[in-house]
């Protein structure tokens, strides 16, 4: 697994055993955490293809994750979904993004793959209606569980059930700090350090309750760029504060409350 | 101070507003009010982040904001909001959050100062009062303060917990305040000089505005003498920077010192340096006094046996083993110069050693010989119900029944 990514070194170990002797797995973690950067790691350490299927967008789940029909030379022809594509696609390690956002009918699909049968019936291929997945083919998946996202539900039992779930925490200051160093180097990292107080600061009055929502791992690595252009001022007026409520009919808000810290590290000197 | 929101209120908000996201203060509603209360009351998850301390801002009953360290409350007086002092109030906020941070427990405090209040009292000797003329062992003329006021009954902590009852209270209470407010002068020039930059500012804008209170008393000289309220104020101005106290600078000027010391660490040192000033405000204090005329106890030295039985209930507890070592700090090698009242005259006091009877066992405490005199004399006092019958001339029998008292 590549050197950039930061996570437990025995959990990231186990992972990725799991994963090379064919078991699935489930990343938890909040939004931004760094779940599908961490799968594409773990691509790179097993030296496999990723290919990403968004979860999240399989409403219409049979055209999604099967294929559809097109118009070919005046005749219907399937064009397979990347899906499926992929699971037949030797070496491949298919990230299912975002599971907890699919639909009933998304996991009726993925059910069958992820057991024992390793194959899908879809009616629409000419060779014998079932799809076998390769067999060097692997899967891991994401979700965001907890009551901070919307759009989200708790992940069906059965589905839990095929996968072995492991949990993705944010990083904390220190790691972030690593992180950068090792990214950028240590002038961005020095530089970015009171907005690494602020996360860790956010991180703190969330658990509390004191705040309804706290900075991501994403949202900080995102205004990277920005440190040796802007002022800390401008990026936090700019870009972090507009991530928490700011009701201006009142002095009491999430963004006044994270001013105030802000002010404490001199960054409204 | 009837708090009218529609009054004109000059607002300095400056600092805060610099962060306040655009929003200007320029009226306090009470809904304003609370805003700002509630929004500064989150400079303990800054402050603080590991206490659950409480910040109250009250309306009334409190004049100065203070901090208990050994309840973690904070409080703020409301009345400082409503002068329009927003950065002010943000200032007391940060200063009593970083007591609750960096100071010592008042108990400790409490303990420490009233041991050392006891040698002190012990140090100041005084004509008898004629009401106690009965009690003076040995017809003494001279009595130190701490024989003739303290004959125990009172925990010095609950002193400053609730309203003194009797003069004798109220005494012990002035003096405990005088020898707390110096150590709290020293202790907020401390904490202040290590508050990180950015909260202090709004410290040194609080003090800006202290020291034009003060400023005004000190260029007169009515501060110059030194008694231990002026040197309060002296020693909090010298090393707040806002003067050059040259006597202050001499006796205890090292700011390094301060900043580098622990509670623990300085405070045996500005007892000792300002020990003759704490007797002086002592003499002062038991001057403008109303002391009740006190009773013999049939008990020993209440006080020395609350030390004692404390020592004992302490005894496996490293803390308050700590605590008991600082107390007794505070008091070694302290001397006094003799009392003023009395030039003359100064006791040696020929230690001896008494045994204490603690439920199941005993031990033994030092204590001056006259008072183990004290306790000898006392201690086997027995009262026996007698009654006897008389005759009267008409040969009528009656009986008188009445108390004696023996003494073994």
């Amino acid at each position: 697994m590549s050197n950039n990514f930061v996570i437990d070194k025995t959990k990231k170990e186990i992972l990725s055993t799991l994963v090379r002797g064919g078991k699935s797995c489930l990343i938890t973690g909040a939004t931004g955490a760094g779940k599908t950067t961490f799968c594409y790691s773990l691509a790179d350490e097993l030296n496999m293809n990723p290919v990403v299927i968004n979860c999240g967008s399989t409403q219409d789940a049979r055209t999604s994750l099967l294929g559809y029909f097109t118009l070919e030379d005046g005749n219907t022809k399937f064009q397979e979904s990347d899906f499926l594509k992929a699971i037949q696609e030797p070496n491949t390690l298919v990230i299912l993004d975002e599971l907890s956002r699919a639909s009933d009918d998304a996991y009726n699909i993925i059910f069958p793959i992820l057991d024992f049968r390793r194959n899908i019936r879809v009616d629409e291929v000419a060779k014998g209606h079932e799809v076998e997945v390769d067999g060097s083919v692997r899967f891991v998946a994401t979700a965001n569980v907890g009551i901070e996202y919307s759009a989200t539900r708790t992940i069906d039992r059965a589905l839990q059930d095929r996968f072995m779930v492991f949990n993705l925490p944010y990083l904390n200051k220190r790691q972030m700090k690593s992180y950068i160093k090792k990214q950028y180097d240590s002038e961005t990292a020095e530089a970015v350090t009171p907005l690494l107080e602020v996360y860790a600061y956010t991180h703190k009055m969330f658990g509390d309750g004191k705040i309804g929502s706290r900075l991501s791992t994403r949202a900080v690595l995102d205004v990277l760029p920005l440190v040796t252009t802007f002022t800390m001022k401008d990026i936090m007026e700019t870009v972090i504060l507009s991530q928490f409520s700011q009701d201006s009919s009142s002095i009491i808000n999430d963004a006044n409350i994270i001013r105030e810290y802000a002010d404490s590290l001199g960054i409204y000197n | 101070m009837n708090f009218n929101p529609n009054e004109d209120t000059e607002i300095d908000a400056e600092f805060m507003e610099k962060w306040l996201g655009g929003v200007e203060i320029d009226s306090l509603s009470p809904k304003t009010l609370f805003d700002l209360q509630t929004l500064m009351s989150h400079y303990k998850d800054i402050i603080v982040p590991m206490d659950n301390v409480k910040i109250s801002f009250p309306v009334e009953g409190f004049d100065t904001a203070c901090a208990s360290v050994d309840e973690k409350k904070v409080f703020i007086p409301t009345q400082v909001l409503q002068e329009g002092r927003v950065d002010d109030t943000i200032g007391l906020v940060i200063h009593e959050l970083n007591h609750i941070k960096h100071s010592e427990r008042e108990s400790v405090l409490i303990k420490a100062c009233s041991n050392f209040l006891m040698v002190c009292l012990d140090s100041i000797f005084v004509k008898v009062p004629d009401s106690m003329l009965k009690i003076a062992p040995n017809d003494e003329e001279y009595l130190s303060l701490k024989e003739i006021v303290y004959r125990g009954g009172f925990d010095f902590n609950n002193l400053l917990k609730s309203e003194p009852k009797t003069g004798t209270e109220q005494f012990f209470l002035q003096c405990l305040k005088g020898v707390m407010l110096l150590l709290n002068s020293v202790e907020d020039v401390r904490i202040d000089s290590i508050c990180p930059p950015n909260l202090k500012k709004y410290i040194d804008k609080l003090d800006i505005y202290g020291f034009g209170e003060f400023k005004e008393h000190y260029e007169s000289g009515m501060l110059d003498e030194d008694t231990l309220m002026n040197l309060v104020f002296r020693l909090l101005f010298h090393h707040k920077g806002f003067v050059h106290d040259v006597s202050v600078d001499n006796r205890f000027g090292d700011i390094e010192f301060i900043k580098n010391s622990t509670p623990k660490q300085y405070i045996p040192t500005l007892l000792k340096e300002f020990r003759n000033e704490i007797k002086q405000y002592c003499e002062e204090v038991f001057n403008s006094s109303d002391i009740d005329t006190p009773t013999m106890g049939n008990k020993t030295n209440d006080y020395l046996q609350m030390m004692e039985e404390s020592s004992n209930e302490e005894s496996f507890d490293k803390t308050l083993a700590e605590d008991k070592s600082f107390s007794e700090d505070c008091v070694r090698d302290v001397e006094f110069e003799d009392s003023e009242l009395n030039p003359n005259r100064k006791r040696d006091i020929e230690k001896t050693q008494y045994e204490i009877k603690i439920e199941e066992g005993s031990t033994l405490l030092e204590v001056p010989s006259y008072l183990k005199a004290s306790i000898d004399a006392f201690k086997d006092v027995d009262v026996v119900d007698c009654s006897e019958q008389f005759t009267t001339r008409h040969g009528d029998i009656i009986v008188a029944n009445y108390k004696t008292l023996l003494i073994g």
